[in-house]
């Protein structure tokens, strides 16, 4: 097929992609103009209150806050869990008294703790960033542990006979064969440390998305909250494919890319 | 061969598929005849399509041109009277039903009553050696009994035409043989005309009347050798006797032509 | 221990299914013992405690921050004698089985629908794609003042959290049906009825199971979050006045409570999992 076919099989795919949100976007306009209900704004309003609340200004003020607390609790929980989790995998006694412990911090909502980390950590971004690497690193750390522990027995017996031991057993095989299960683990982490960086603004915080958002609902401001909320999910759905943007190499070397269904 | 013997009639049928590559013709020409109450095997080097073909014979898979006739009407989707057992037994049999519940599963489908599938389920299970292990699942039994009742399936329904797709191509040397003899026996036994692919020679020409030796893409039928020998055959005996050997001859020297790009 | 397993969707289904052909690497004999087993995990939750206690001893952190740990379970003793805490778990587990329900009755059939049929889902994927990562946070606002206070604004945002995973995984399960199980079914005519629920579904459950986990624990959570944060009824609120009061103890004890029963919930999905991936043999 020529270059040309395939960029039309692309075109046709994107626009089949598009065609139900579209859908519902103009579906929600049909509704917001013919209703005049003040709970649901035109697009026009919503458009015009998301360039005034996010402009420059605006995203200095509150979104660069939260994503700055968002990105460094993200990180230090993702590196730390792994870190740990490479040990923890390594030593079964610490793997088998650990299991209880992980167990529970990983059924504890993260937000379950926001009350404790309010009173030791008192208000302020070390709060912020302590609860969202919380969250993240439970959720990388059992992964990463489960991860690395059921790896196929083959690869291993496999680096047994080759004598390939230590550091380089571990960067080039187990850590590539337990990347799968390490990076669904990280990309769920991604998703509680957004819900996280929210809801933990919306106690005691002065700027951040999830402020915006509250205090708009205060004010009965309905735009604004619309456009807030617009935000929030713009900034979900965007760490979310940056993250498989940066996941791909991962996959590819996983030699994961196009297995399915054989 | 007159008309009214033929089973199975298939003239001109091609296949060709497409692919982000271009036009992928698997199937160029593919003509035979399926005698009543005869063995055909197909066989042919590998990649020739024999699975290709297999499903286009059965209805599963729709010709691009050309007609497939089953008792003397074009066919058009799975026609009835067609059974089949397949390769992959672990994932064509039921896992979560027994050994009894697959081969009533689809007598049930069309219409029998609870009392009369089981009843034919268990006599089937009886004819193909099974009695005993009705209640088993699959995952308690071995590869071959897992193909005995995928045969047991088949043959509950009665069919006129019973197809085979490398049956036995997972399973050890001496099981591969039991199951050879014991679909000769069945054969003799119901009359039922059968159509197997393989890449096993040997295997071919044991069961077979006729072998249909296909070439590599773009596929055609590169030959037709006749076996000239009895119905009833032995592991030992047959294999040792002239007319054997000679069939086998001719029919590798033929997928070996056909292999080699012309 | 695979109570934490998630996977990334892309990698979900390899994921999953590499899971069932690989083995635990072979154990000595002492690791695979029962009594070392808990023995360890015993130690492991002792040790723990004792460390806690010993930093509340040694004033580690102000004693006006940490509690100490004989204090928190004492605390813990208390609450679960009394009344209102037991209406909190109800009110919590209220809200929980309303969302999963809708989110049972909504998903599984969504997730059969979207993984027979490649076209819509490939017309689908792209929007569930991009409602999936929107925190249910972001929807508080606006469904509290559609449905104000009580349980159906509160489900809406469970529904919010747990229905996409949910319909991800089944939606995979229902598309990886092998191949040769399908040509089975066509092959013997099986009727539409069977040919779902008796190939597809079946064959999904594994996917499904694990779906279903993970919704239940998101669920789970965001039904503690709803309490935490808009005032709704259950352990979210009581625990939102204790930290609010700067009770120490009491909310210590109470995210103690809210784990141990988010772990019931856990653990009871885990091994409706464990049951429903067994009676699969590993893939060849």
């Amino acid at each position: 097929m020529e270059a040309g076919q395939l960029v039309i099989v692309r075109l046709r795919r994107l626009a089949a992609s598009l065609v139900v949100p579209v859908l519902l976007i103009l579906s929600y306009q049909q509704y917001a103009t013919a209703r005049h209900n003040l709970y649901f704004p035109s697009l026009a309003r919503i458009d015009h209150a998301f360039a005034v609340t996010w402009g420059w200004h605006g995203l200095v003020k509150d979104a660069f806050p939260s994503l700055q607390n968002l990105f460094i609790g993200y990180f230090w929980g993702l590196a730390v869990a792994l870190a740990a989790g490479v040990v923890i995998a390594q030593v079964w006694w610490l793997k088998t008294a650990c299991e209880p412990i992980l167990a529970f911090f990983l059924a504890l909502p993260a937000v379950a703790l926001l009350p404790i980390f309010l009173i030791v950590f008192g208000i302020g971004a070390p709060m912020h960033q302590f609860l969202i690497a919380q969250a993240v690193f439970f959720q990388v750390l059992v992964n990463t542990v489960d991860g690395m522990a059921s790896i196929d027995a083959a690869l291993i017996e496999s680096a047994d006979v080759f004598s390939i031991r230590g550091w380089r057993r571990l960067m080039l095989i187990r850590l590539p064969a337990a990347a799968p299960q390490i990076l669904g683990g990280a990309r769920a982490a991604l998703s509680i440390a957004v819900l996280v960086t929210i809801v933990s603004e919306l106690v005691g915080s002065v700027h951040g998305i999830g402020v915006v958002v509250l205090n708009a609902q205060d004010n009965f401001d309905f735009p604004v909250m619309w456009a807030g909320m617009v935000f929030a999910a713009i900034v979900g759905i965007g760490l979310n494919f940056l993250f498989t943007l940066l996941e791909r190499p991962f996959i590819r070397r996983s030699g994961l890319l196009a297995t399915k269904n054989g | 061969m007159s008309m009214t013997t033929s089973l199975l009639t298939v003239t001109n049928v091609s296949k060709s598929f497409d692919t982000p590559k271009g036009r992928y013709v698997a199937l160029a020409d593919i003509s035979f005849e399926v005698e009543k109450g005869s063995v055909i095997a197909v066989v042919g080097p590998s990649g020739a399509g024999k699975t290709t073909t297999l499903r286009c014979l059965t209805g599963l898979l729709a010709v691009t041109s050309g007609e497939v006739a089953f008792n003397g009407s074009p066919i058009s989707g799975v026609p009835d009277g067609v059974a089949a057992v397949f390769q992959d037994y672990s994932r064509s049999l039921y896992p979560w039903l027994s050994a009894r519940g697959n081969v009533m599963l689809p007598l049930r489908a069309r219409g029998a009553s609870r009392s009369a599938a089981r009843a034919s389920a268990e006599e089937a299970l009886a004819s193909v050696g099974l009695s005993g292990k009705e209640s088993s699942y699959p995952w308690q039994l071995s590869g071959g009994m897992q193909q005995r009742v995928a045969l047991a399936r088949a043959l509950a329904c009665d069919p006129q035409l019973l197809v085979m797709d490398e049956p036995f191509a997972s399973l050890d040397a001496q099981t591969r043989m039991d199951l050879e003899d014991l679909v000769l026996a069945l054969h003799r036994e119901k009359g039922v005309t059968v159509l197997i692919v393989t890449h096993d020679i040997d295997e071919a020409v044991y069961l077979a009347n006729r072998v249909v030796v296909l070439s590599a893409p773009p596929t055609t039928v590169a030959e037709i050798v006749e076996v000239p020998l009895p119905m009833d055959r032995s592991q030992l005996a047959t294999k040792e006797s002239p007319a054997y050997i000679a069939a086998r001859h001719q029919v590798l020297s033929h997928v070996r032509r056909s292999a080699s790009p012309s | 221990m695979d109570l934490g397993r998630t996977g990334s969707d892309e990698l979900l289904l390899d994921n999953e299914l590499s899971r069932f052909g690989s083995e635990v690497p072979s154990s000595l004999s002492i690791r695979s013992n029962a009594v070392v087993v808990m023995a360890l995990r015993v130690a492991g939750i002792g040790s723990l405690g004792a460390l806690w206690q010993v930093a509340a001893q040694f004033h580690w952190l102000d004693a006006h921050v940490l509690p100490s740990f004989s204090s928190s379970i004492a605390s813990l003793g208390h609450l679960m004698l009394t009344l209102s805490f037991w209406h909190a778990v109800v009110a919590t587990l209220q809200v929980w089985s309303y969302g999963m329900a809708i989110t049972l009755l909504v998903g599984i059939p969504l997730g059969v629908v979207l993984g027979s049929s490649p076209m819509i889902f490939r017309w689908t994927k792209p929007t569930i794609e991009a409602l999936r990562p929107i925190p249910p946070i972001v929807l508080l606002p606006l469904a509290i003042i559609i449905f104000k206070a009580g349980l159906r604004f509160s489900a809406v945002l469970v529904v919010q959290g747990a229905l996409w995973p949910l319909v991800i995984l089944t939606s995979y399960g229902v598309d990886t049906v092998p191949a040769v199980a399908l040509d089975t079914a066509r092959i013997y005519k099986l009727g539409l009825f069977r040919r779902v629920v008796f190939v597809r579904i079946a064959q999904a459950l594994p996917l499904i199971a694990s779906g279903l986990r993970i919704a239940a624990a998101t669920a789970f959570a965001v039904s503690i979050m709803v309490g935490l944060v808009a005032g709704g009824p259950g352990l979210g609120q009581l625990l939102a006045v204790a930290g609010q009061g700067f009770n120490l103890p009491l909310t210590f004890a109470l995210t103690m409570a809210v784990g141990l029963l988010g772990l019931v919930v856990l653990v009871v999905f885990a091994s409706l999992e464990r049951r429903l991936t067994k009676w699969k043999p590993a893939s060849s």
